[in-house]
């Protein structure tokens, strides 16, 4: 009977123990890790661009945000062209490699709820202060103007999405 | 033979139990699965000369994104006039605040696949000289650019480093350098910006206040500039104030002060500024107007059904048109004590005094109200700003949670704005978010041990009350 008292004391206190400290690790006072997560949108295959027709030419892509004990903290969402080869003017781009110098006569743009913004520069397309609840999703738009000018070929740039959590 | 099936069935039921609590302690994971995670992203806190420190940061892809190598950088940091970070590589970092130097990494390239994570771990080594006051880098985990045809990505997380040199004096100093406002377009708002400078040795936030005066002096309107993310020294911060006149503007000078303070209200600098309308201009059309008369009913409606004003009759002495407008919340003032800023906010024009009765104030929080809230729609308040006395009025509020709709009554009108009331519980420790992070966390998650004791104690008082209990019950049935 002893062994039994024994057995079962340890098994109830151990669940009691267990049980408390989920209720106190799921309170707001647990030591804050700030994360961030980013879903940038996907990379972009085909988009048929032509002087013909409405200015500028657009395509979609999604962005989602998910930033957890993010209390008192805001964060930002930036997009940006860092690539030498663009600075932001999406460029002819012929087996594997940049035709630098042959580009688009328009900049990229991109925007999104909180702005937009004209690459390479960029600028924060979307914010947001503290925990988001529990995804923040948005639609980015890529702006694109296409002149008679700009000859034919296949272009191309790339697009940093930055986030940081701003203390 | 019957109690002893019975006691192992509850055993069995105990180590269930169990099994589910440790589920429980798990990290809980919401993160969007095709994204890019970055895991304590921010290193904040005091230091001492001499000392050394580490961090630990998990990085990690979703399941359904793609295979990607990752590349750690770490540098000094840049803040741009619009609050953007730039890694400045060490030809750039001539600051005598940047900590670049001090932070190293233990890897700096690394390749993950759908769904794995990795831990990286920062080593600080602060210098014994190295000064007073805040000293700054930027890390930043960049995946590498995938193969689209027309448009790459790439995703970066910045992880910011803020590191204040303990027992030094901390000097918060700033410098308007310019104040000044783009071209008033009839039809949209005048946008003001002031720049501010820190010059000072460490990092603050800061806010500002716009007074908009006409050529006689007479004030037309003050517009708030909410709390802003932190500047740090030798940076600088372009502060936009949005100003929708309430009535037209004619042609000719109009002047500008700008104020900027600290987040407790200590003042940094005042300048001054005229902007001039060279065309006409007639500000951008309110959402909602209504011709208010002393003889009838009337209500005030935004489009979108989310803010209704109800006038009954007889509430005002001579006609009126009352205009309702969104104010944006970045340029609210700041929220009074043990209050937050919600989302939704909104301008009533037009009304010269009191009402003579009192109307009915409808306003449907927003899903973002009540994500600030904590998911709490019972913290949520409306709140009058009193431009008179320059406070918030916190207003009696009735809450239908059914219609997500919260219900005061009120005589007079200006800013109006959801507010954040106080959680009911109290926390049971003060710890802040974001402080010493730079410290390896504890391992039991930042709980202090003697509330472990304590639950311990209690379980196992628990623990054997039960046990007791049971074997009591089966020695009877014995």
């Amino acid at each position: 009977m002893i062994s039994k008292f024994y057995v079962l004391f340890i098994l109830l206190t151990v669940f009691f123990v267990l049980l408390s400290m989920n209720i106190i690790l799921d309170s707001p006072v647990k030591a804050a890790e700030p994360s961030i997560t980013i879903t940038a949108p996907t990379e972009i295959n085909s988009w048929e661009l032509s002087p013909i027709g409405t200015q500028p030419k657009t395509t979609t892509g999604a962005l989602s945000v998910v930033t957890t004990d993010a209390d008192g903290l805001g964060w930002t969402i930036v997009a940006t062209d860092y690539d030498t080869n663009t600075s932001g003017f999406m460029t002819k781009y012929t087996g594997g490699f940049y035709e630098v110098g042959t580009d688009l006569k328009s900049a990229l743009q991109v925007s999104s709820e909180g702005g937009s913004v004209t690459l390479p520069g960029g600028g924060i397309i979307v914010s947001g202060i503290g925990n988001t609840n529990p995804q923040s999703d948005y639609t980015i738009l890529f702006n694109q103007i296409v002149d008679w000018e700009d000859q034919p070929g296949t272009y191309r740039i790339t697009v940093t999405f930055t986030g940081t959590l701003t203390p | 033979m019957k109690n002893i099936t019975k006691i192992k069935g509850f055993l069995y039921i105990c180590i269930i139990l169990i099994f589910v609590s440790f589920i429980g302690l798990m990290p809980q994971s919401v993160y969007a699965d095709s994204g890019l995670t970055v895991n304590n992203a921010l290193i904040l806190g005091e230091v001492n000369p001499g000392n050394n420190y580490t961090h630990s940061i998990n990085v990690k892809l979703g399941t359904s994104a793609e295979a990607t190598g990752i590349a750690i950088q770490i540098g000094g940091i840049g803040q741009t006039l619009r609050d953007q970070y730039q890694l400045l590589q060490a030809s750039e970092d001539k600051s005598s605040y940047s900590a670049r130097e001090y932070i190293k990494s233990d890897i700096a390239n690394f390749y993950l696949e759908p769904g794995d994570s990795r831990e990286v771990k920062f080593t600080l080594d602060i210098p014994k000289d190295v000064g007073v006051g805040g000293r700054y880098a930027l890390i930043k985990v960049t995946t590498i650019p995938g193969e689209g045809e027309t448009v790459g990505v790439i995703t970066v997380v910045n992880i910011p480093v803020y590191l204040t040199i303990s027992k030094t004096k901390l000097i918060h100093t700033g410098k308007i350098d310019a104040v000044s406002a783009e071209e008033a377009v009839t039809g949209k708002p005048v946008y003001i910006l002031t720049t501010i400078e820190n010059t000072g040795n460490h990092h603050y936030k800061v806010k500002g206040e716009v007074e908009i005066a006409d050529s006689n002096g007479k004030l037309l309107d003050t517009v708030y500039v909410s709390l802003t993310s932190s500047i740090i020294p030798t940076m600088s911060r372009q502060l936009k104030a949005t100003f929708i006149p309430k009535n037209e503007l004619s042609l000719g000078i109009y002047n500008i002060k700008s104020k900027v303070t600290l987040e407790d209200g200590t003042l940094l600098d005042e300048a001054t500024g005229t902007f001039e309308v060279k065309a006409p201009y007639v500000p951008p059309p309110a959402p909602a107007v209504v011709d208010l008369k002393p003889s009838t009913a009337s209500a005030l409606n935004t489009d979108d059904g989310r803010i209704s004003i109800a006038f009954p009759q007889g509430s005002v002495l001579a006609d009126a048109q009352i205009s309702l407008r969104s104010n944006p919340p970045d340029q609210l003032p700041a929220a009074p004590v043990n209050h937050a800023l919600g989302t939704t906010s909104f301008r009533v024009d037009g009304l010269t005094g009191l009402l003579l009765k009192p109307a009915a104030v409808k306003v449907k929080y927003s899903s973002a109200d009540l994500a600030k809230a904590e998911g709490d729609p019972a913290r949520l308040v409306l709140a009058r700003w009193d431009e008179a006395n320059s406070q918030w009025t916190v207003l009696k509020t009735s809450r239908d949670y059914n219609t997500q709709t919260l219900n005061t009554e009120t005589n007079q009108f200006s800013l109006w704005a959801v507010l954040i009331g106080p959680a009911v519980s109290v926390p049971l420790v003060g710890a802040s978010p974001s402080i010493a992070s730079v410290t390896v966390p504890a391992s039991n998650g930042g709980i202090s041990w003697w509330v472990l004791a304590v639950v311990i104690l209690l379980a196992g008082v628990i623990g054997v009350l039960l046990t007791s209990f049971i074997l009591h019950k089966s020695k009877k049935h014995h």
